[in-house]
């Protein structure tokens, strides 16, 4: 993967479309880019709940919803892990005991390799991005690292896209990188404590309150690690 | 190492015992020879080196994310206000300056209006630094980050300083690269990301370590260190851990400086 591959990607999906389009459109050129046959993408608002963001076609739309319907499959398995989930041959002896319930209803719509990419940030596990073959076989070192980077440029448009408007408001030194922003991750884990959740339901929390209260994230994170908001009930 | 050299050198003329400690960031170097040794704890000692070695009061290293965005690595300071001036960066700065360059670049007094930045001399001031310089962290013709230092004063650093300052950011580049296997290209890319990621950990982490033990984030860090460091394991290990409740923060020990109870 070159160092600013996934700028490249970035840039390149939202040139077209901007905000959550952009998502959609990147998943079409994952498709187009990659020897794989369609592209799907699905976010998880904790364990077992994943809803389907896009897919390029009817079969990629198939298999998240069926592992939505199912909550299993390999995009649930990238999400609970963090770890790709690559399977070149779904008729491979082990991986019908895998996903008992996925695997007839994907080979009934003709996938024969599947390959899930996690879309994280730290501990935090957005979901996962989608890609399915209609022929067995491995994506090869190359296509597999590019893949990679399309997942990275997944996670920037996402995260993007959930701000937009929130940070528009921000004063122009203080726009950039607030996925990589620290106060970012240390009011999540405040927040993960304060709610008694998990790391990634803290983050989405967090999330929906800047975006609620329509300011910008960095900022209401200051306030968390400065004890000026809490999530909890015992907020003042 | 003790676990606040930066506080310990401080009544140490630059200068003194330089020899020394010049030789132990290089000791620890060595380190980072041996198998699965912690790439951010060798980073943050690092910048602690830094500030103990030369006439600067805050270090940090920065590098950039497979998207291009300047990411801190480690700080000699873990405080909220030193890493914000760091992430600042990436709209202008020093830093930006000195990764898109690749050449070292600087600014001896902030007050003055020809130094560009505007906004980022705003914050930088307001955090109490008055100069910055920014070194290039350089791989053959790439550049992946930079060594970015703050003074308390005006002016500029000595040749000398500059000199071990650019040493000491070659020694940056070669631990991250002595990751094994990172000395292909397009393995240095997952690399970096793996570190970049591993701070993210860190820093959630410190969240829930902060709000557990009713302490500041700031003096958050030292407590993880502290207890990776006595019990042989990566600092990224010990967040994980603690973000995957694997390990209760009432177990770590409490160090000295983090007793003040902020609620």
């Amino acid at each position: 993967m070159a160092p600013n591959r996934i700028r490249e990607l970035v840039r390149a999906a939202e040139a077209s479309r901007p905000g959550i389009d952009a998502v959609a459109h990147l998943c079409t050129m994952a498709a187009e880019g990659l020897p794989v046959d369609g592209v799907g993408l699905s976010v998880t608002g904790g364990p077992g709940r994943h809803s389907k963001v896009t897919a390029t076609d009817d079969v990629s739309g198939s298999i998240e919803d069926l592992q939505v319907l199912l909550g299993q499959g390999p995009c649930v398995d990238a999400v609970a892990t963090g770890a790709p989930v690559l399977v070149p041959d779904l008729e491979a002896p082990g991986v019908q005991a895998r996903w008992p319930a996925f695997l007839p209803a994907v080979s009934a719509i003709g996938v024969r390799a599947s390959f899930a990419l996690p879309l994280v940030v730290g501990e935090v596990r957005l979901g996962a991005m989608d890609m399915y073959r209609s022929e067995v076989g491995g994506l090869g070192r190359r296509a597999e690292d590019e893949a990679k980077a399309y997942a990275g440029a997944a996670v920037e448009l996402l995260l993007a896209a959930s701000h937009t408007e929130a940070q528009d408001r921000l004063p122009a030194g203080m726009r950039s990188g607030w996925a990589g922003s620290s106060v970012v991750h240390q009011a999540s884990g405040m927040v993960m404590v304060q709610l008694d959740c998990d790391i990634a339901t803290a983050f989405a929390a967090l999330r929906a309150r800047a975006y609620r209260e329509e300011r910008p994230l960095a900022d209401l994170a200051r306030d968390v690690i400065e004890r000026q908001v809490r999530f909890d009930r015992s907020a003042p | 190492m003790t676990d606040e050299p930066g506080h310990d050198y401080r009544g140490l003329v630059p200068g003194d015992h330089r020899e020394e400690q010049v030789a132990a960031a290089f000791v620890d170097l060595a380190d980072t020879l041996v198998d699965d040794y912690d790439v951010l704890d060798f980073l943050h000692g690092l910048a602690e080196h830094c500030v103990a070695l030369l006439d600067v009061d805050a270090a940090g290293l920065v590098i950039a994310d497979p998207a291009g965005l300047l990411r801190v690595a480690a700080s000699s300071s873990e405080q909220v206000r030193v890493l914000e001036l760091f992430e600042l960066q990436n709209e202008e700065g020093p830093c930006l300056e000195c990764y898109r360059t690749g050449v070292a670049v600087s600014a001896d007094d902030l007050d003055d209006p020809d130094s560009g930045w505007t906004q980022f001399a705003e914050v930088t001031k307001t955090a109490g630094f008055q100069s910055v310089v920014a070194l290039p962290l350089r791989l053959r013709d790439q550049t992946i980050g930079a060594l970015n230092m703050f003074r308390v004063h005006s002016g500029a650093l000595t040749s000398a300083d500059r000199s071990l300052g650019q040493a000491l950011a070659d020694v940056a580049t070669i631990g991250i690269l002595q990751e094994r296997g990172a000395r292909r290209q397009e393995q240095l890319a997952r690399q970096l990301q793996e570190a970049l990621n591993s701070r993210v950990i860190i820093e959630q982490a410190k969240g829930v370590l902060a709000e557990r033990r009713g302490v500041h984030v700031d003096e958050a860090f030292r407590v993880l260190r502290q207890y990776a460091r006595s019990k042989g394991e990566r600092l990224s290990d010990v967040a994980q851990r603690v973000i995957q409740r694997d390990l209760d923060p009432a177990d770590l020990p409490m160090s000295e400086g983090t007793r003040t109870d902020l609620r």
